[in-house]
């Protein structure tokens, strides 16, 4: 895929608005076409167009008044205080088949937007561009375990839409 | 099979991402997979962690609409323009 369609998309899920993904992307292409003669290495490339958007993305956010701010808890999975039963399948059913319609899906984007900004990017660089938890650490500057707690945060939060949309 | 989570839910559900992603060692896989067979919440959760990582990697990055992608092949084209004359004045 190509370093503008990359910085698109990053923009798009870390700003999640089309304006700012697109301001983000031209940054981006401006700043990759400055840099052009001295990119070497593709993987250091890539690493650094991530950084790039992510810090574009951030720069953005702080002229976004309407931004979430809020953490999601680890036991998040289990409602309250985690005494509630949580809806299972009936078990004469056999496993519990998860099935995503429009209705859901368009659900699990709103909620993947009223995540942090830093949930969203290690979501977005590890499922959709499929790096792995020691690439994204070094291209978001942070631990390998804080790249699977905030993965983890991310999907425990997005878990919730499929419970009450069952 | 339970569906209220006991304690020991609680205190596994950190792991459940890695187990989805098949990143636990071994021992602990074999673990907490016998615990998740057995736990209806647990099965149910990791279910859906499952659901949303699926959904996640298909869906959750928009693709860039067409207007865009014509205004960002503009901008390019006005760069390498602007390129090509500063070297022609250079």
């Amino acid at each position: 895929m190509r370093a503008q369609d990359v910085a698109y998309r990053f923009g798009m899920t870390v700003c999640g608005h089309q304006e700012d993904a697109e301001d983000v992307m031209q940054d981006a292409l401006m700043r990759t076409y400055q840099r052009a003669t001295s990119i070497r290495e593709p993987q250091a490339f890539r690493a650094w167009l991530y950084r790039t958007v992510r810090n574009a993305c951030l720069m953005k956010r702080r002229t976004r008044v309407d931004e979430p701010r809020h953490m999601v808890s680890l036991d998040a999975g289990f409602e309250g205080d985690g005494s509630h039963p949580i809806d299972t399948a009936d078990p004469s059913r056999g496993p519990e088949e998860v099935v995503l319609n429009n209705r859901l899906r368009q659900r699990l984007r709103e909620a993947l937007g009223s995540l942090p900004p830093a949930y969203r990017a290690v979501v977005f660089l590890r499922e959709v561009e499929g790096l792995s938890t020691r690439e994204v650490a070094t291209v978001l500057r942070i631990s390998e375990a804080n790249v699977k707690q905030r993965l983890h945060r991310a999907r425990l939060a997005l878990q919730q839409v499929l419970g009450a949309g069952r | 099979m339970s569906r209220t989570p006991t304690n020991r839910c609680v205190a596994l559900i950190a792991e459940l991402s890695a187990y989805v992603d098949q990143e636990l060692p071994p021992a602990e896989r074999r673990a907490l997979e016998a615990h998740v067979r057995s736990c209806g919440c647990c099965g149910t959760l990791a279910r859906r962690l499952e659901a949303v990582a699926a959904w996640c990697r298909e869906s959750a990055a928009p693709q860039m609409p067409a207007d865009v992608r014509r205004r960002a092949r503009a901008r390019v084209a006005a760069l390498l323009a602007g390129h090509a004359c500063h070297d022609t004045r250079s």
